[in-house]
């Protein structure tokens, strides 16, 4: 073995009495790092500096975040990651693989017989109280004589198991979790990153490829459908955005081609579980479960969870739908029955563990409560149900008070304790802020998922997490963890298998309608709305700094009487009063106010306001977008949250804003060019883009109403005239087609008439009828138009009639406000039709009708 | 005894349900003393999808769902009940009418005889004893307990002491307590209904390591003249059952300082009301308050009554 001196690495010690990945006790690079230390010891601090940023900022682009519970800033946090991966020979991983693949058997042989016969515990393999005390145990699902015929199905299964190498460099178990693992999902995105920002490392290694993973999950879970259904529908239960994982979930769904959906887009109707979905009700197969077991199912298990599906308990037992991990999974991680696991194992399987885990004493036997209490300080207390504000414990690091307090609660309810011995997670080279390599503590999360014919395929790599700090105690994401990607080195090519391509007939497509949740089309459309009030009220702010700087302090004939006009149109369109309307003279002082509109996000009336809320329902929706509109996205809130507030520096703030409005712009361009080009046209791309119809319309003509109604010099018409045709993106055209000529008569033509103008009034109307007949298209026919279609002949109808000219004279004298009453009422009534409008398509298409579960209360005698 | 329940539970909402899920166990199961003759349950409006199903105690539990919008639900159980006197026996001989004692005699063992042990290997003997969602218990309730368990004495004396105690120390109010009422609470508080009086003795029990159930049931409307009318006659009944090795379940009614006999009928039982709920649900509608009323009438027949008619 080549002898790689310590200094290859410059200032790496491995802590004493760890074991370390990278080098060994006598400093000697280990056998998986051969090849990479060379080239991670001429890594300058700078660069690996510059490595970890490259990290972030990829995860930034692809919108890859996590949420922790409960801190002021916790949704929505970057995932943090690691860019050095930790490496695994391939005789090293042989050992991962056969010992995580055994567990996920034996955790399936387990659940299977705890369900129903309960064999291990008649027979007092397990004791019985170990299993029945811990809060995961569904008894409604219990069926001992197998009488239910969803047990005729396999039982779907993806095991994740968490593992450190101990002092002398064995794998150990930390950790089983079956309830429903999270992690598979970072780990194919940390390996998406990774190989791209080290992407020499990458190259230099024959690293097994991810990819065979996640199909052996499509094919299990495929599988595992009712009836052995060809083609099962697969939906990803998700509680929603503000779940810790829900980036994943999201992930999942779109990678697999599986639908996302939320308890509340699931039914239950003639015993099965049905989607609600543009196209109607749509039967579900298979459930990938990532809403905890006791958030399920409101009728039989959590009556408060809004979060569930009632009657799914129902729909498992009589086998119509599956559900992976099944309902009730989450007893297997109950750590009162880890000290059975090496015999189950023994009678279960016929073999002894693979990997070995910490021995541990259930405090419910009184023997082994006995020990734990004598060598408390020893261990590692656990609590058998976390859910009562319990948290493992070290008692060696507890103030003597809460020592003593621990004590008395083990004596009081000892079934719900198990101590375990104390295990130091081995470490790996993990890069700090600073740049330096340091060696830090690591636990690896692996998965293994139970294939079509009973066989487990274990991810040719996982999750790695690593201790924020050299003294961490835990390793966890909600403590401030670091993740890390696993490379697995190939000893031989890999063997391509398990191709997405495939030959024989054609896949059926699915229909694209039945696939979307109703509620996933509605967020679309929100998407659509808050996009376009976002790109409307950037070009109008743009347009009005730029000519207050132009004109302010200067004696430009109409300047002032302009600037006045257009700050009042500000308000307006922003909808944001009273704002400059109700000031007696908008120029005084205008900045906080403008500062105000495009920083405060408290409502939907300013920009950053509408660009976070544009943020949250593309979140939702996030199953449908591709990886690159998070990059144009994030540029839009990273713009403003760069600018900063407005402190004093009125003119520097200015000049800033500027720059941050293009900077706002352009990002919001790359989206709307992202859905103009890259989705496809299904009722999710129309409602979206209804969306965008609808809001275009409304600010069209607000801004119209603001900007010409008010008669002001011709100095200043001219500017304002100018203005409203800059903030509607119609200046080009219009100079083109009218020479130059300002006239309100032929801006209307233009704004609200002209067909051919994709900005103007009329166009989006005709496009709205468009997309209302699309979203209509496969529906039986109704017996009279809807709402929407009536208000909308009837808008156009009302546009077809208008003279421009006429509405542009002026009425009274300059200098008023309302100077031409015609046009504002006009205008007026117009906004008022396009609001019914909006509510109309809302209420036809997007409203679900807001559903509020109750209890019923039961309370006979009382 | 030949006994007719009829059950009839109804909810007025404020605004109307569009879809509804509810799951009964108001359905009597047969026991080594009872034999159900008849039990049918009916809803107003009529479910969409129903199905029957036994869970894993062997209650009957009916799942239905409403898909009609309604303001206004009716469910109705209509059961008729042949009666014996005598706790569940575990060889399911049926006890005579007029059959000497109502529980196993002295000898049968003393309390500590009957508690589970730590690692027990029967599931269902096992779950007994352990705390359970609505039956937790502190120092308090095992202070409360103590004095009818001293050491050694025979689990027959200590079981019908704490009936009588409950009895005597706790007044009947309804409206004292609601579901969610802690057993802790109960017996800060001296009052409560016959669900709390439960669920207080299964906490005594359980906090002394035996094995006791939640049964939920009825027990007999009107008694015969010169005969006490008992508490918890006009709605549905709770009481608890211990476990005594070799013997079975012992019923025992500590609302009314009772030993379960013919005049009672069993729906179900489970770890506490929770697993034994006679309705619950879950309904989707606009929001506003719910109106429910619930009226049982428990009858005795001389002989089984015709029921062919609308209940």
């Amino acid at each position: 073995m080549p002898v790689v001196a310590r200094s290859a690495i410059p200032g790496y010690t491995p802590v004493p009495g760890r074991y370390d990945e990278l080098v060994d006790a006598p400093g000697r690079v280990r056998p998986a790092w051969q090849a990479l230390a060379p080239l991670l010891g001429q890594l300058s601090p700078d660069e690996l500096r510059n490595h970890r940023a490259e990290a972030r900022r990829l995860l930034r682009a692809d919108g890859v975040t996590y949420n922790v519970y409960g801190a002021p800033d916790g949704h929505g946090r970057l995932w943090p990651l690691d860019p050095l991966p930790s490496v695994w020979t391939s005789a090293e991983w042989a050992v991962v693989e056969a010992g995580v693949a055994q567990r996920a058997r034996l955790m399936a042989a387990l659940l299977d017989d705890l369900y129903a016969e309960q064999r291990v515990l008649h027979e007092r393999l397990l004791p019985a109280a170990a299993v029945l005390a811990h809060g995961g145990f569904v008894r409604p699902l219990l069926d001992p004589e197998r009488r239910f015929p969803g047990d005729a199905v396999p039982r779907a299964m993806l095991a994740a198991t968490d593992l450190v190498r101990d002092g002398d460099g064995a794998l150990t178990v930390l950790a089983d979790r079956l309830e429903a693992p999270s992690g598979w999902g970072y780990a194919i995105q940390n390996r998406a990153v990774t190989s791209r920002v080290v992407p020499t490392l990458h190259r230099t290694l024959p690293v097994h490829r991810l990819a065979p993973f996640p199909r052996a999950v499509r094919a299990g879970l495929a599988r595992a459908a009712p009836n052995a259904r060809p083609d099962p529908r697969v939906v990803v239960l998700t509680p929603g955005p503000y779940n810790e994982a829900y980036f994943e979930h999201a992930f999942v769904a779109s990678h697999l081609g599986y639908t996302l959906a939320r308890g509340s887009d699931l039914q239950v109707a003639g015993g099965r579980v049905r989607l609600r979905s543009m196209g109607g009700y749509e039967p579900v197969d298979v459930i990938v479960r990532r809403v905890d077991t006791a958030w399920c199912d409101p009728l039989e298990l959590r009556a408060d969870s809004q979060l569930g599906v009632p009657g799914l308990l129902e729909a498992v037992r009589n086998g119509s739908v599956v559900v992976a991990n099944p309902v009730g999974a989450g007893v297997l991680e109950s750590p009162a029955i880890w000290p059975y696991l090496p015999a189950l194992c023994e009678e279960l399987l016929g073999a002894p563990l693979a990997i070995r885990q910490p021995a541990s004493w259930w405090c419910g036997d009184p023997d082994a409560r006995a020990h734990v209490l004598a060598h408390l300080d020893e261990l590692v207390i656990k609590p058998v149900t976390p859910w009562r504000g319990r948290r493992t414990v070290v008692p060696s690091a507890l103030h003597p008070v809460e020592r003593q307090a621990l004590r008395a609660d083990i004596r009081r309810w000892p079934r719900g304790f198990t101590g375990q011995e104390t295990v130091t997670p081995g470490t790996t080279p993990s890069v700090t802020p600073a740049g330096t390599i340091e060696p830090r503590g690591m636990v690896l999360r692996a998965f293994a998922v139970h294939g079509p014919d009973g066989e487990v395929t274990v991810m040719p790599g996982g999750l790695a997490r690593v201790a924020p700090s050299a003294s961490a105690p835990l390793i966890s994401n909600q403590h401030g963890a670091h993740s890390k990607d696993v490379w697995v080195l190939a000893s031989e090519p890999e063997a391509v298998s398990g191709f997405w391509y495939r030959g024989g007939p054609l896949v059926v497509a699915t229909d694209p309608a039945q696939a979307l949740p109703s509620r996933t089309v509605e967020n679309l459309y929100w998407l659509g709305r808050y996009a376009e009030r976002a790109e409307g009220l950037t070009r109008l702010l743009r347009v009005v700094l730029e000519r207050r700087l132009e004109l302010q302090g200067r004696l430009t004939p109409g300047g002032d009487e302009a600037l006045r006009v257009l700050l009042r149109s500000v308000t307006v369109v922003a909808g944001r009063y009273p704002g400059f309307v109700a000031a007696s003279d908008p120029l005084a002082d205008p900045l906080p106010e403008l500062a105000s509109l495009l920083l405060d996000d408290a409502d939907d009336a300013t920009l950053r306001g509408v660009s976070v809320r544009l943020v949250v329902a593309a979140d939702a929706v996030r199953d449908q977008l591709g990886r690159d509109a998070w990059l144009a996205l994030d540029g839009v809130v990273g713009a403003l949250d760069r600018l900063d507030r407005l402190d004093g520096g009125g003119s520097a703030f200015v000049a800033d804003a500027l720059g941050a409005l293009v900077e706002v712009l352009v990002h919001l361009l790359a989206f709307a060019g992202l859905v103009g080009e890259s989705m496809v046209r299904d009722p999710g791309w129309v409602a979206l883009d209804l969306g965008r119809r609808v809001e275009r319309a409304q600010q069209t003509v607000l801004l119209l109403r603001s900007g010409l109604v008010p008669v002001l010099s011709t100095a200043a018409e001219s500017l304002t005239v100018e203005s409203v045709l800059v903030a509607a993106e119609s200046i080009i055209t219009y100079r083109r087609r009218y020479r130059g000529h300002a006239q309100i008569g032929t801006v209307l033509d233009l704004l609200l008439l002209d067909a051919e103008n994709p900005r103007s009034v009329a166009f989006q109307l005709d496009v709205l009828a468009g997309r209302l007949d699309h979203l209509e298209g496969g529906r039986p026919l109704p017996a009279e138009p809807g709402r929407a279609h009536t208000l909308l002949a009837r808008i156009r109808h009302h546009l077809a009639g208008l003279d421009t000219s006429a509405l542009a004279t002026p009425d009274g004298a300059t200098g008023q406000s309302e100077g031409r009453p015609v046009l504002g009422d006009l205008l007026d009534d117009l906004m008022t039709e396009l609001r019914a409008l909006a509510d109309a398509v809302e209420a036809e298409h997007f409203a679900h009708v807001e559903v509020h579960p109750l209890l019923l209360h039961i309370d006979e005698e009382q | 005894m030949i006994l007719e329940v009829i059950h009839r539970t109804s909810y007025r909402y404020d605004t109307p349900v569009h879809l509804g899920y509810s799951e009964a166990r108001l359905l009597p199961r047969d026991t080594t003393h009872q034999r159900v003759v008849h039990a049918e349950l009916r809803a107003d409006p009529p479910p969409v999808d129903t199905t029957d199903r036994l869970d894993h105690l062997g209650n009957r539990v009916t799942y239905l769902r409403f898909a009609d919008p309604h303001d206004r639900i009716t469910v109705t159980a209509r059961s008729v009940v042949l009666t014996a006197t005598g706790a569940d026996r575990p060889d399911g001989s049926p006890r005579p009418l007029d059959g000497p004692g109502l529980l196993p005699s002295r000898d049968a063992g003393t309390w500590e005889a009957a508690v589970v042990p730590a690692l027990a290997g029967d599931p269902a003997i096992a779950d007994a004893a352990l705390p359970s969602p609505l039956v937790e218990w502190d120092e308090d309730v095992v202070a409360y307990a103590a004095p009818s368990f001293p050491a050694g004495r025979p689990l027959h004396d200590a079981v019908l002491e704490l009936t009588r105690r409950i009895h005597r120390d706790f007044r009947y109010r309804p409206g004292a307590t609601t579901i969610a009422t802690s057993v802790g609470h109960v017996l800060e508080r001296g009052e409560g209904v016959c669900q709390d009086f439960a669920h207080l003795a299964v906490a005594c029990l359980r906090a002394l390591g035996l094995p006791a159930r939640y049964v939920s049931g009825y027990v007999e409307t009107d008694p015969p003249p010169g005969q006490a009318r008992l508490e918890g006659a006009d709605a549905s009944h709770a009481w608890f059952a211990v476990h005594a090795p070799g013997a079975g379940w012992l019923h025992l009614d500590p609302t009314n300082d009772q030993v379960v006999d013919e005049r009672y009928v069993v729906l179900g039982w489970g770890r506490d009301y929770a697993d034994v709920t006679p309705l619950k649900g879950v309904v989707f509608n606009d929001g506003g308050a719910q109106h429910l009323e619930v009226r049982v009438d428990v009858v005795r027949h001389a002989a089984v009554p015709i029921l062919d008619g609308e209940p």
